[in-house]
């Protein structure tokens, strides 16, 4: 059971149970000291090494705490502390000492003052991280390239400069027994469904975990269908795509640590869109669109395909071409199946690899995985060059999905496709898209179905679908699509 | 939110049964139309349509009189002795046609795309998907066939158009006159493929509130005119093509037409393969209307009075079951499809129209 010591008068006993709580920790400083204007108030100074570097600062906070209780009488002291005469913004009062040793993990000091039955938290530079930095998995060629750091404030700072709107509210929840990290749910209270919030608090609080590093963690504890390969949380690092998933009536989940957000609820269309497909004419976007569409069924589809044609349905090809590929195939002692499966596993180690590596590195292995070893591979007669063709087009198709959770679903599920089309060729193959689509159709996010908005699009009367395969120019999306609240969904309208 | 509710939208209402009612006329019809009406055929599936739309009158007539829904009208206005007599007959029936669908589902696949595998193991990956396909309940049916309907129509359309082009014109010529049974005869086999429409009247529960009654109905008879009139395309370019003579001797004639279509300067010059997915799709959804009603009858008969009843998963196994050993008799016992063939003719269908009447004669004099 959680003990709660009311924050005692004297300080040593404060001193005592704060030692007590935090053992021998090195990077934990303590420091004692003498303040006042008669060097006769004993205080006590707790923060973590690195996250705390101002103290001797003047200008600091802290550094004005110390310089002011310096010049106060020792009477005067508490009165200045509980009326805070010192001016200082960011200061919070603590009555026990576990709430106190609690909170100096978030980075800031806590301070303790003789007679004074209250510990204070004042905030300083906080923990050591990354600056706002470019997102690294969705570039995009217009719009802005700021990405999310891994500090929650930062990001929620980001939102704040895109959205400042006084409807966008910023819930706080912590996560992780040991962990507490902080998760805040973001979200605009007109647009955003109450119901969807009690929804998503409520799947939050479902599980007691340890500790909680990154938003994956809280993905996979707050998804519905565990087993499923689809992603059913959208993710992205960067805060315009937030902010827009925001003005949509969706709610973002931002984890601390973590520079990847949530969004949340999705559908298959929010999968395969970008941003910059709004900040570009419909006629460029909509074709960037429907290449994105082509690319994540052929990701998924292609070397099944492929396999069924060759080896069960030869009378589709033309004579020509299916001699070019019988000739391609001469000398290949493995059957086309296993040469597939071979080529496409290469392909998943050499792009495993190239993540691993260093980015030079990286990038090297992609020329050698893919120059070299795959033009030693058809030299020494080990696959076909149609069947390079064909895995390293599936690979490209799978490069043009804009999300790596979707596009991974994707690539997973194109061996499920591969097997059944070598197994019982186009009908297998027929059987596996089949699945998919149960699958698919049976899927939801938050009650949201995942095949919006081609399916249940008359839900709202139609609209979603013009930004859906084709999106229809800016000025025909006037509404918001279907997660906004209902009396909240038109987003733009001409001036009177 | 809204997609836990067991209800889908008009449009998905619409689409579903345009899949349903094209499942096995598309396939079958035209060689049977051929046989039963050669060239009069042509008239038949005009007369099909409209006693199609006279069936949907009737099926307005009766959800204006009872409850709106057949089952809920079997369940509280019989003695429960005449209730359980038609429930269990619904089970056998939805039972039957889909044993009868998985044969040819079957046999489809088999001939066309896998002649070497066994067709014991077909049929049961058919069963296995279309068990995991019904046990989503009607929003996932629903969602499956919202989003092919293009996928399956514009192609179908297309290798249609793309055959119209050698249509022969004296192909026409009529080999007998005319004689009113012919056009009766082929008119009711028209409409014996129209039975998707009988689980209309079991329909209300899965439209929202809004658009329960005229919703329904407008669906159900756009759905009859849009399968209508592939069903009219399609005979009339198999007539052009083969002859009524030929058309009569062939098993699948559509996948026959298929098959001669060339097209040239591409990647692909056949296409009856992959255009095989059309009738996976429509085949697929007629085998999972009469599973998916069949399960639902076999609730009602075994716990009349459980709204929501735990042992759902039991039924849908047993009616799975039931209908894949019935595909597999009709598989390697031929002589049982005449059988099956009789039962439709002269009791199955019949049936199908005498039950709403009676229920609606019966409600309105319980009024």
């Amino acid at each position: 059971m959680v003990q709660n010591t009311k924050i005692s008068p004297h300080l040593d006993k404060n001193i005592e149970r704060f030692k007590e709580i935090y053992g021998e920790s090195a990077d934990i400083k303590m420091k004692e000291m003498v303040l006042g204007k008669d060097e006769n108030v004993r205080c006590f100074l707790a923060y973590i090494e690195v996250a705390f570097a101002s103290g001797m600062l003047k200008a600091s906070s802290i550094g004005r705490l110390t310089a002011y209780l310096e010049t106060l009488p020792k009477e005067k002291i508490n009165e200045a502390l509980d009326q805070n005469t010192m001016g200082l913004s960011d200061m919070t009062l603590f009555d026990t000492v576990e709430e106190a040793a609690q909170m100096l993990l978030t980075g800031d000091a806590i301070f303790f003052v003789d007679g004074y039955t209250h510990a204070l938290k004042i905030a300083d530079k906080g923990y050591p991280g990354m600056s706002v930095k470019e997102s690294d998995s969705e570039k995009v060629i217009r719009g802005s390239n700021e990405g999310f750091s891994d500090s929650i404030k930062v990001n929620t700072a980001l939102i704040r400069k895109r959205l400042r709107s006084t409807r966008l509210r910023v819930k706080e929840l912590h996560c992780g027994v040991r962990s507490h990290t902080n998760v805040d749910l973001v979200y605009s209270e007109d647009l955003a469904s109450p119901k969807l919030l009690q929804k998503i608090e409520k799947r939050l609080n479902e599980y007691e975990i340890d500790g909680v590093l990154d938003s994956g963690v809280i993905e996979q504890l707050a998804e519905e269908k565990w087993y499923s390969p689809f992603p059913q949380f959208q993710t992205t690092q960067r805060p315009d795509r937030a902010v827009m998933a925001i003005l949509e009536g969706r709610v973002v989940l931002l984890c601390d640590n973590s520079s990847t957000a949530l969004i949340l609820p999705v559908d298959v269309n929010s999968f395969l869109k970008t941003t910059d497909d709004y900040y570009n004419r419909f006629e460029v976007a909509t074709f960037a669109r429907i290449i994105r569409y082509i690319s994540a069924v052929l990701s998924m589809t292609l070397p099944g395909l492929y396999l069924a044609i060759t080896n069960f349905h030869t009378q589709i090809l033309p004579t020509p071409l299916l001699l070019s590929f019988w000739e391609a195939r001469l000398g290949v002692p493995f059957p086309a199946v296993l040469e597939v499966i071979l080529m496409e596993m290469s392909f998943e180690l050499l792009r495993e690899a190239g993540i691993r590596l260093p980015g030079a590195m990286g990038n090297t292995i992609g020329i050698v995985g893919g120059l070299i070893i795959g033009q030693a591979a058809v030299e020494a007669n080990l696959v076909s060059p149609i069947v390079v063709i064909v895995v390293a087009f599936t690979a490209l198709c799978s490069f043009a999905v804009p999300n790596e959770e979707f596009a991974f679903a994707s690539r997973l599920l194109k061996f499920y496709i591969i097997l059944l089309s070598a197994w019982l060729g186009y009908f297998g193959f027929m059987v596996g898209m089949v699945t998919i689509l149960i699958h698919l159709s049976r899927l939801k996010s938050f009650g949201i179905p995942y095949l919006m908005p081609f399916t249940a699009g008359d839900l709202n009367q139609g609209e979603d679908e013009r930004d859906a395969l084709i999106r229809l120019p800016l000025k025909w999306l006037k509404k918001r699509p279907v997660y906004a609240q209902r009396d909240q969904r038109t987003k733009l309208k001409r001036k009177e | 939110m809204f997609s836990n509710n067991d209800q889908i939208s008009r449009r998905q209402t619409f689409r579903l049964f345009t899949f349903d009612l094209m499942g096995i006329s598309l396939l079958i019809v035209p060689a049977y139309l051929a046989r039963n009406s050669g060239v009069w055929g042509i008239l038949s599936i005009f007369l099909g349509i409209l006693l199609g739309l006279g069936y949907i009158a009737i099926l307005y007539w009766l959800s204006r009189r009872g409850q709106g829904d057949l089952l809920l009208d079997i369940q509280t206005g019989f003695p429960a002795w005449a209730r359980d007599i038609l429930l269990f007959w619904l089970v056998l029936h939805c039972v039957l046609i889909a044993g009868f669908c998985g044969f040819v589902f079957g046999d489809l696949m088999k001939e066309s795309l896998v002649p070497e595998e066994s067709y014991v193991l077909i049929l049961a990956i058919l069963f296995l998907v279309a068990g995991y396909a019904i046990s989503g309940g009607i929003e996932s049916r629903g969602r499956v066939y919202e989003i092919l309907f293009w996928f399956v129509l514009i192609p179908l359309a297309i290798m249609l158009f793309m055959a119209s082009g050698e249509v022969k014109s004296e192909h026409f010529v009529p080999a007998e006159n005319f004689q009113w049974n012919m056009l009766f005869s082929g008119g009711y086999l028209v409409f014996i493929m129209e039975m998707p429409l009988f689980f209309g009247a079991f329909f209300k529960k899965y439209l929202p509130e809004q658009k329960k009654k005229k919703g329904l109905f407008s669906c159900m008879i756009f759905a009859l005119l849009v399968s209508g009139a592939f069903l009219l395309a399609e005979y009339v370019i198999l007539l052009g093509n083969f002859g009524e003579r030929s058309l009569a001797t062939m098993p699948y004639p559509a996948v026959t037409l298929m098959s001669t279509i060339q097209i040239t300067g591409g990647f692909v010059k056949r296409l009856d393969a992959l255009m095989l997915g059309i009738w996976f799709f429509t085949l697929f959804a007629l085998l999972n209307l009469f599973l998916f009603h069949g399960v639902e009858f076999l609730k009602a008969l075994a716990e009349p009075k459980e709204a929501n009843s735990r042992k759902k998963r039991l039924y849908l196994v047993t009616i799975l079951l039931m209908a894949a050993v019935l595909a597999l008799i009709f598989a390697y016992l031929p002589e049982t499809r005449e059988w099956f063939y009789n039962y439709i003719w002269y009791a199955g269908t019949p049936l199908t129209v005498l039950i709403p009447v009676i229920i609606g004669i019966w409600k309105g004099r319980q009024k």
